[in-house]
């Protein structure tokens, strides 16, 4: 045997049983503590959720932002239109106000008024917020959006409101080791992956809870949710009901110290979001920051909600669910089955077609497929990439462009042995024939899978990702490892197989 | 066998597949000739909304024989959520992987936020019983059209990126060829799509790649023979026969992949009912792919180059004969 060919064989045998190692559930688990090929949620179930952070006003903002605005039209001497709100309700949050005017001419002398301009300084509750319009007018409508500006808020807001999420996951669902929240870059956005999730309502209860806390007095925000700690609920014989045990840290627990001193006698409500939670009187300064809230009489699963609810609400920044999509454990399992039926009928098929047209060839070209199989798989794994449904897809196609490779490669040395060479030279002039074709049909489409890598959302990516390897992988099982099998077959005794490469046309 | 011979005929009828093709995609049985809305039913992918895949439990099944589609939309009608609106719901089923029959219903609605989506499926729930595994999938109508211009922008990228490549590997008419093979291709499955009145989803955008690439693939193939054929090309043999003869050498590598990848295709619409539209879309566009490699982009091509090398040859006669 060829000294090259013999290393090349043992190379390719060592390498493919390696990756087989690491694919396979109990080795490659012990390696990377969990299963070795992550699934994505459409074969394993759960949850992906999209956020986004919430710059609409709430619903008592915009009845005063209402009020200001008529003010200025009465002072110009405008009939006041009639104005509702936009949007439907969503978390007592709406997209902006509508003015209906009683005519045209009126909404064109409101809107020379250059109040519906791009920005507003709005003055609310001993606050400012800075606010940005888009005006949209039809015929006597004149309909107002209205955004906070983003700059009113922390800059490092959304991160850590990832983290506040990432650790809430942790908290509430151990052995959820695939659990991802991650910023989608250049969007401000944030995407929660909680695959394999036992219940939906696990996951209902991140989703009801991406609000943030607040602490009003008189309508003003005093203090946000953001250091808050809530101990446990217990219940209290002095006052005979069941209370809430609370503590702040940091500068928090200071400005909460001085606000109780300053307004004992007072109710401090509390706020998720712009939903009024409770309103409880301040009965003494909280020193230490840290408190109780009692509820009265109210029953205990009652004041655990509250509880939970405030435990929640400690994000910086309110989020909204953009996007979400919820697939039943059970359904996952089932599509598990349905790709895997689906990708055996497509390997078991294209084996079958190579071995009966082409014969031996075709049965070393199966064989490399099978490598090709490993490969791509092991890349996945070591790369600890997702598979999902359309990555099925590119597996799938990539299978195809191997196999394509291979028959045009078979197509080639049959072309030259009907030209009078003999096999070995044949095989040498298939396999260099057929180069250019392989490798520029291949880089096109590496090039398409390439960009989709960076231009596509979601199941785009995930099927470019495995597009892109195997492009790659089935280049390498096509050109190299088949030709290593074919030159090592027809080492000894080249011409007895001339027959199997479909010479006989010729012969006969 | 000439085939090219009959190049006139392809490019015709390929003429016409392309006008066909962009009138369905305006004018079609679905939206009735243009008489009502969108020439695409378009899914919430691109609409933005609520899916609810509710199954419904056995028990009710067992009670009532039946589910159908007004019962759940007296149920939707019932709730008080503003702005909502519904599409008739779907009441199917569909075999388990254990082979128990499973009844459950499709629900498009307009987008629902946390509060509404909890109103609809406790509703639901009141009428039918508690159902384990349902699915939810909401998208907000601006991912919606962030995914089309995602979708349209990867695509026009990747296909300029492409006739690039070709034009340095090949030569730039032959890019130009198998893009317009391409566009062919994509056309021809959009305008089925939207002449069924077929759902359009997220998995369009997985069909109109894989037959990018199949297409491409299989275009270079041929292209690749011409580009060799060419090396020995006898001053008297035309470009068209020259694709002609590549097109046959490679016709029965054409044939193979063509048929194994539409056979299993095939194969997988009958056996997995779910992922019936995708494969159909995939169906038609590699049969296509194949057939516009051989009868779209080699004529282009062979047309290109023979008038090209016509008009060369008239300017010499012309130069020669003024001086």
């Amino acid at each position: 045997m060829r000294h090259d060919l013999r290393w090349k064989v043992w190379l390719i045998f060592i390498v493919a049983v390696v990756f087989a190692f690491l694919i396979h559930p109990t080795t490659g688990g012990k390696i990377f503590k969990t299963d070795p090929l992550r699934l994505g949620l459409d074969f394993k179930g759960g949850i992906e959720l999209t956020l986004e952070p919430d710059y609409r006003l709430g619903a008592n903002y915009l009845a005063q932002l209402q009020t200001q605005l008529l003010t200025k039209l009465r002072q110009a001497n405008i009939p006041e239109p009639t104005v509702g709100f936009i949007g439907t309700i969503d978390n007592n949050r709406y997209e902006g106000l509508r003015l209906v005017f009683d005519n045209a001419s009126n909404l064109e002398r409101a809107s020379n008024l250059k109040i519906f301009t791009s920005t507003y300084k709005f003055e609310s509750f001993g606050e400012t917020k800075n606010l940005i319009f888009e005006s949209e007018t039809k015929g006597n409508v004149l309909e107002l959006k209205v955004k906070q500006n983003k700059q009113d808020f922390p800059g490092d807001a959304l991160e850590r409101a990832k983290s506040v999420i990432a650790n809430r996951i942790n908290e509430k669902s151990a052995g959820m080791a695939e659990a991802e929240v991650r910023i989608e870059p250049q969007k401000e956005r944030i995407n929660v992956q909680l695959p394999g999730l036992k219940s939906l309502e696990q996951a209902q209860e991140i989703i009801i809870t991406t609000a943030r806390l607040t602490f009003r007095i008189n309508n003003q925000i005093v203090l946000d949710g953001t250091d808050l700690t809530v101990e446990g609920v217990n219940f209290d014989q002095t006052k005979g009901g069941y209370a809430i045990h609370f503590s702040m840290k940091g500068n928090s627990a200071k400005v909460l110290a001085k606000i109780t001193a300053d307004n004992v006698g007072k109710n401090m409500a509390v706020y998720l979001d712009e939903n009024e939670l409770m309103n409880p009187r301040i009965e003494s300064a909280l020193p230490d920051g840290s408190g109780v809230i009692t509820l009265g009489d109210a029953p205990k699963s009652e004041v655990d909600r509250y509880a939970l609810l405030m435990k929640s609400g400690s994000l910086p920044i309110s989020l909204r669910v953009i996007q979400s999509n919820q697939v039943a454990p059970t359904l996952g399992s089932e599509t598990v089955k349905t790709g895997l039926i689906a990708s055996i009928i497509g390997v078991i098929m294209v084996i079958l077609f190579m071995l009966l047209f082409y014969g031996l060839p075709g049965l070393l070209a199966d064989a490399a497929l099978i490598i090709y199989a490993t490969l791509v798989l092991g890349v996945m794994v070591v790369f600890r990439g997702v598979l999902t449904l359309p990555g099925l897809a590119g597996f799938i196609l990539g299978i195809g462009m191997a196999v394509d490779a291979n028959v045009i490669i078979f197509e080639r040395i049959k072309d030259e042995l009907r030209n009078g060479k003999r096999l070995r030279a044949a095989v040498e002039g298939g396999f260099h024939r057929a180069f250019t074709a392989i490798l520029d049909s291949n880089l096109t489409t590496l090039i398409a899978a390439v960009v989709l890598l960076f231009y596509g959302t979601g199941p785009i990516q995930g099927f470019a990702v495995t597009l892109v390897i195997s492009v790659l992988v089935s280049m390498f099982t096509a050109i190299f490892v088949t030709r290593v099998f074919i030159d090592w077959k027809i080492d000894n005794d080249p011409d007895r197989y001339a027959k199997q490469f479909g010479f006989k046309e010729v012969e006969g | 066998m000439d085939l090219i011979k009959y190049r006139w005929y392809f490019i015709g009828f390929f003429i016409l597949t392309m006008v066909l093709s962009i009138v369905f995609l305006y004018v079609n049985p679905y939206n009735q000739w243009g008489k009502q809305g969108s020439a695409f039913n378009l899914g919430i992918d691109f609409t933005g909304g609520s899916r609810i895949k509710y199954p419904i439990p056995s028990q009710y099944i067992q009670e009532h024989k039946e589910v159908t589609s007004d019962e759940v939309a007296a149920v939707l009608q019932s709730l008080t959520i503003p702005d909502f609106k519904f599409n008739q719901p779907q009441p199917a089923q569909n075999p388990d992987a254990t082979g128990v029959i499973r009844h459950f219903v499709l629900i498009n609605t307009s987008f629902l936020n946390n509060t509404e989506q909890g109103i609809v499926i406790k509703a639901l729930e009141d009428k039918f019983g508690a159902s384990e595994g349902f699915e939810i999938t909401r998208i907000d109508p601006l991912v919606g059209k962030e995914l089309v211009e995602n979708g349209v922008m990867a695509m026009i990228i990747a296909s300029l990126l492409m006739v690039i490549y070709i034009w340095f590997r090949f030569e730039l008419v032959s890019g130009i060829a198998a893009i317009v093979a391409l566009l062919h291709d994509c056309l021809l499955v959009l305008s089925l799509f939207a002449f069924f009145g077929i759902e359009v989803n997220a998995n369009i955008i997985a069909v109109l790649l894989t037959i990018l690439g199949y297409s491409i693939n299989d275009t270079i193939v041929i292209f690749d023979r011409i580009r060799e054929n060419l090396k020995y090309r006898p001053k008297e043999i035309s470009f068209a026969e020259i694709a002609n003869d590549s097109i046959l050498q490679t016709f029965r590598r054409s044939l193979n992949t063509g048929f194994t990848t539409i056979f299993a295709t095939m194969l997988l619409y009958i056996l997995v009912p779910n992922v019936r539209e995708l494969c159909f879309g995939l169906l038609v566009g590699i049969t296509a792919g194949t057939y516009s490699s051989i009868f779209v982009a080699s004529p282009i091509w062979a047309v290109y180059k023979d008038w090209q090398e016509n008009k060369k040859a008239a300017r010499k006669l012309a130069n020669a004969t003024t001086r």
